[in-house]
């Protein structure tokens, strides 16, 4: 399935965006509370306000980080149960930092406790790749 | 967030009714034509339709003697809308990242005129 990913591009320096993606009061002013700690193989929470006023914590871990340019982190999606992966990106350039976020992992989890499963070629990439558009 | 969407996922995170799925994205089929190509029992077969159909993504349909079962991809549009949806809110969020951010270089660079 087809990866969320979208970039933005911010008129600030490499240093001051890589902070408000890496420091937790900073993250609660534009995501979510949460208790982000960056250091790699920290755990930490995301208390998620839906719209539809169903919250739902995400529970995630910080698998990669690279200061100034590379933040990669975990996303356990309660309902539906899905293990996801955020990644960020920071490339900066003249006057401003290019952010991009690509959110993969839309594999079903299902009830397997080892997690995702290999997904083959097979009717997954069909009906989602094929199939769907038309219905979209 | 539905318990529709729940069942859809949980009816396509096992690879068996993965591949039911895919060999009725064929064309229709019994149940016992869907059975020679496991090599689990019948009755676990039976079972995984039972789970599919629940989601709506089987419909049967009576041929004679036999059941047919044919795919129904419709449910799956739900899989996609709720993506679009998580798609909405990360493209919210940079922009208010973005805003966030900018206001803040503005409002510090203003500091450093006035000191």
């Amino acid at each position: 399935m087809r990866d969320i990913d979208l970039t933005v591009n911010i008129e600030a320096p490499i240093a001051t965006v890589w902070q408000f993606i890496t420091d937790s009061e900073k993250i609660a002013m534009w995501l979510m509370e949460n208790n982000f700690q960056a250091r790699k193989g920290a755990h930490f929470r995301m208390e998620c306000k839906q719209a539809d006023g169903a919250d739902a914590e995400i529970q995630a871990e910080v698998l990669e980080i690279k200061e100034p340019r590379l933040l990669v982190y975990s996303w356990l999606i309660q309902k539906p149960r899905l293990l996801t992966k955020v990644r960020i990106e920071l490339n900066e350039s003249k006057n401003h930092t290019a952010l991009r976020l690509i959110h993969s992992g839309w594999q079903p989890l299902g009830n397997d406790p080892d997690g995702v499963r290999d997904l083959h070629e097979s009717v997954w990439q069909q009906l989602l790749s094929i199939k769907l558009p038309s219905l979209m | 967030m539905t318990y529709r969407l729940q069942g859809i996922f949980t009816a396509i995170a096992d690879p068996y009714r993965r591949e039911i799925l895919d060999l009725l994205s064929a064309g229709q089929m019994s149940a016992g034509e869907l059975s020679a190509n496991f090599d689990i029992s019948r009755p676990a077969i039976s079972r995984h339709l039972r789970v599919l159909s629940e989601c709506g993504l089987l419909d049967k349909r009576k041929g004679g003697r036999q059941l047919t079962y044919r795919l129904n991809p419709d449910p799956l549009a739900e899989v996609f809308e709720w993506m679009q949806k998580y798609e909405r809110f990360w493209d919210e969020r940079l922009h208010k990242l973005k805003h966030v951010i900018e206001a803040s270089v503005a409002k510090q660079k203003a500091e450093d005129n006035h000191a």
